[in-house]
């Protein structure tokens, strides 16, 4: 267990390195100089060649990736080239509401898929399995941004219930992290009851019945705790869906987060903020398939990898 | 000891018991005595079976025909459409549904079930064409790695790996963003972002084909290695990538509208979905059916490619991953 995670943690570096040199690569062969959008119509050139060496810009291309990875050991991210600050104080600043929607959203998918999943594979064939996988083949199939908008639409302008924008206070959190949650609810409510049904056709499942056992301790004792293990591995994946549909989510509620802030800054070719995002949500995208997979490993005492 | 063996008897009374209890298994049993099915004609053919099954399959129907409906608009935009798509017709704007406008008009006074109409032609472009090229990439990607092995394989499962840890939201994003808004970017950007899912998944069929018995006979009869894979192994692998394909190109049309709505993706006047359902959350509150029927059309067409996609997989009896 231990030499696994130690052996995944080492995996991790490589991969983590080579997303760092694409991030850097791929922005850099942005056309136009972001150092452009500084300037005010009509100054000097003398100006702009002065911006550009001391951002740095002018350097070859290795030689700026390798300060720019030193610098990021250090705890030093850049300076944002459009807001006059530190990226990784600009980072810090809007984080928190980032996690805050990410962690919400991320327990109302997983709690309302999975309740929603059981039920429905208990009561198969039933009104409440049908209802229960409409649902969840909605949530599949409406695109994010929309569901936000009519959520926007039904709670804030029509009921007036909740804010239409905004940040700081919990009221303001509902809207996002339902839209978010719901979105994201469909997928693990079918995989639980796939998984669900296809172990209640074990014959240990049976074995068990034979023995007298009642039927809600066959359900979660033998049945729920077998079927988890695939919804674990949708743990880690689901993670990174999550912070992809932030971006969106944040975009329609205006919400100040990481999604915006990378949007925004892909628009005004910001590439120190850029780049420090999305190392920060590539990074917890991958600690989160790690996360899923030492789960995964320890749920299933049959996956040993070598 | 005592209690397994009366444990295996009640197993065998449950097995034998629960084709009784089953009230499905009940239904079916009588009307097959009804109709004397035992001695029914069952087909040889694997595509007769597959055909069998799918017009049984009543969600996978539903969606083909969502489907065709689809394609047929798409083809036909210009005689469905009551109205010209560009039309701009401004002391008509922001009308609410009816008669003359189905689903009202937007800010410029366009008709915006027209526009609907005219945008599942681009929906179906954007969706056929960024997943074949997707399903082209990942075919060759996965069979090239999955088949020579060593280290080759080993250089593009890190590169898998790396994709795999970008979402695809962000990964269409930057793309966008480094070659510029337009339907084309889009187009490539969801190709460039969707490919791996393919590659991984062929590569896993093709790793547990590849030592089969009737490769390993092909090959002693003095097949070369491109025989081997494009004709031997490849067919039999890509069933599952085709119903995974049939899904992506749901997921597709999703992310077109979604880099349409953060105006990444086609730009006006095209009547891209995305970029519709974008200008409808601006007049949210006093036009809301701008943003309201764009936003169906999309859900539909994606749910019939999620039907249809489903139904497929459940005939081919295929287990995927996610």
């Amino acid at each position: 267990m231990i030499n696994y995670t130690i052996h995944r943690l080492i995996m991790m570096i490589p991969v983590f390195i080579l997303c760092s040199m694409i991030i850097f690569l791929i922005l850099h062969l942005v056309p136009g100089n972001p150092v452009d959008n500084l300037l005010r119509p009509g100054s000097p050139p003398e100006a702009r060649e002065q911006l550009i060496i001391e951002f740095g810009l002018d350097r070859p291309i290795h030689q700026q990736y390798i300060i720019w990875l030193k610098n990021i050991f250090q705890g030093n991210m850049g300076f944002s080239i459009t807001e006059q600050r530190n990226v990784s104080e600009l980072l810090l600043l809007k984080l928190p509401n980032t996690v805050a929607l990410g962690v919400v959203s991320f327990l109302i998918s997983f709690i309302l898929g999975i309740l929603l999943g059981a039920l429905s594979a208990i009561k198969q064939n039933t009104i409440v399995d049908y209802g229960g996988m409409v649902f969840a083949l909605l949530g599949v199939s409406v695109p994010t941004f929309w569901l936000g908008l009519m959520l926007m639409l039904i709670f804030s302008v029509n009921l007036g219930w909740f804010p239409i924008s905004g940040y700081g206070d919990l009221k303001s959190l509902v809207l996002p992290a339902f839209t978010l949650g719901l979105a994201g609810a469909g997928l693990i409510a079918r995989v639980t009851r796939a998984s669900m049904l296809e172990i209640a056709q074990k014959d240990y499942i049976a074995i068990v019945r034979a023995k007298g056992i009642s039927n809600t301790q066959v359900i979660i004792k033998h049945i729920f705790r077998n079927a988890l293990i695939p919804i674990i591995t949708l743990l880690g994946l689901r993670l990174g869906w999550i912070i992809g549909g932030a971006v969106t989510v944040e975009i329609v509620f205006n919400r100040p987060g990481l999604g915006r802030l990378l949007a925004n800054s892909l628009f005004r070719r910001d590439y120190p903020v850029i780049q420090g995002a999305l190392l920060l949500l590539i990074f917890a995208v991958m600690v989160g398939n790690l996360i899923a997979d030492i789960l995964y490993a320890y749920a299933d005492p049959r996956i040993r990898y070598n | 000891m005592l209690i397994h063996v009366s444990a295996i008897i009640n197993l065998f009374i449950l097995k034998y018991n629960s084709e009784g209890v089953d009230r499905k298994n009940i239904g079916r049993k009588k009307k097959k005595l009804k109709l004397h099915e035992e001695k029914q004609y069952i087909p040889r053919n694997k595509n007769r079976i597959m055909f069998l099954k799918f017009k049984k399959n009543k969600m996978a129907i539903v969606g083909l025909i969502i489907i065709l409906l689809l394609i047929f608009t798409g083809v036909f935009s210009e005689f469905i459409a009551p109205h010209s798509y560009r039309e701009q017709n401004l002391p008509l704007k922001n009308q609410s549904p009816s008669p003359n406008f189905w689903f009202g008009t937007d800010e410029f006074g366009r008709c915006i079930f027209s526009r609907i109409v005219y945008g599942a032609r681009i929906s179906l472009k954007v969706g056929i064409i960024s997943t074949g090229i997707s399903v082209l990439i990942g075919i060759i990607i996965g069979s090239i790695s999955a088949y020579y092995g060593g280290f080759l394989d080993q250089i593009l499962i890190v590169l898998m790996d790396v994709m795999w840890a970008f979402p695809t939201i962000l990964l269409s994003l930057i793309i966008v963003a480094i070659i510029g808004a337009s339907l084309n970017s889009v187009i490539i950007a969801i190709a460039l972002s969707y490919w791996v899912q393919y590659a991984r998944l062929i590569r896993g069929q093709i790793l547990s084909l590849k030592n089969e018995l009737y490769i390993e006979v092909t090959r002693s009869l003095g097949a070369n290695d491109s025989t081997i894979l494009w004709k031997h192994l490849l067919p039999n692998a890509v069933i599952p990538v085709l119903v995974a394909a049939t899904l992506g190109m749901g997921n597709a049309i999703v992310l077109e509208a979604t880099l349409s709505f953060l105006g990444m993706g086609a730009q006006p006047p095209t009547p891209s979905w995305g970029s519709m359902l974008s200008n409808g959350r601006t007049y949210l509150f006093i036009a809301p059916w701008s943003a309201i029927f764009p936003g169906v059309a999309t859900i539909i067409t994606v749910l019939g490619f999620n039907l249809l996609g489903d139904g497929l997989r459940d005939i081919m009896d295929i287990k995927m991953k996610e």
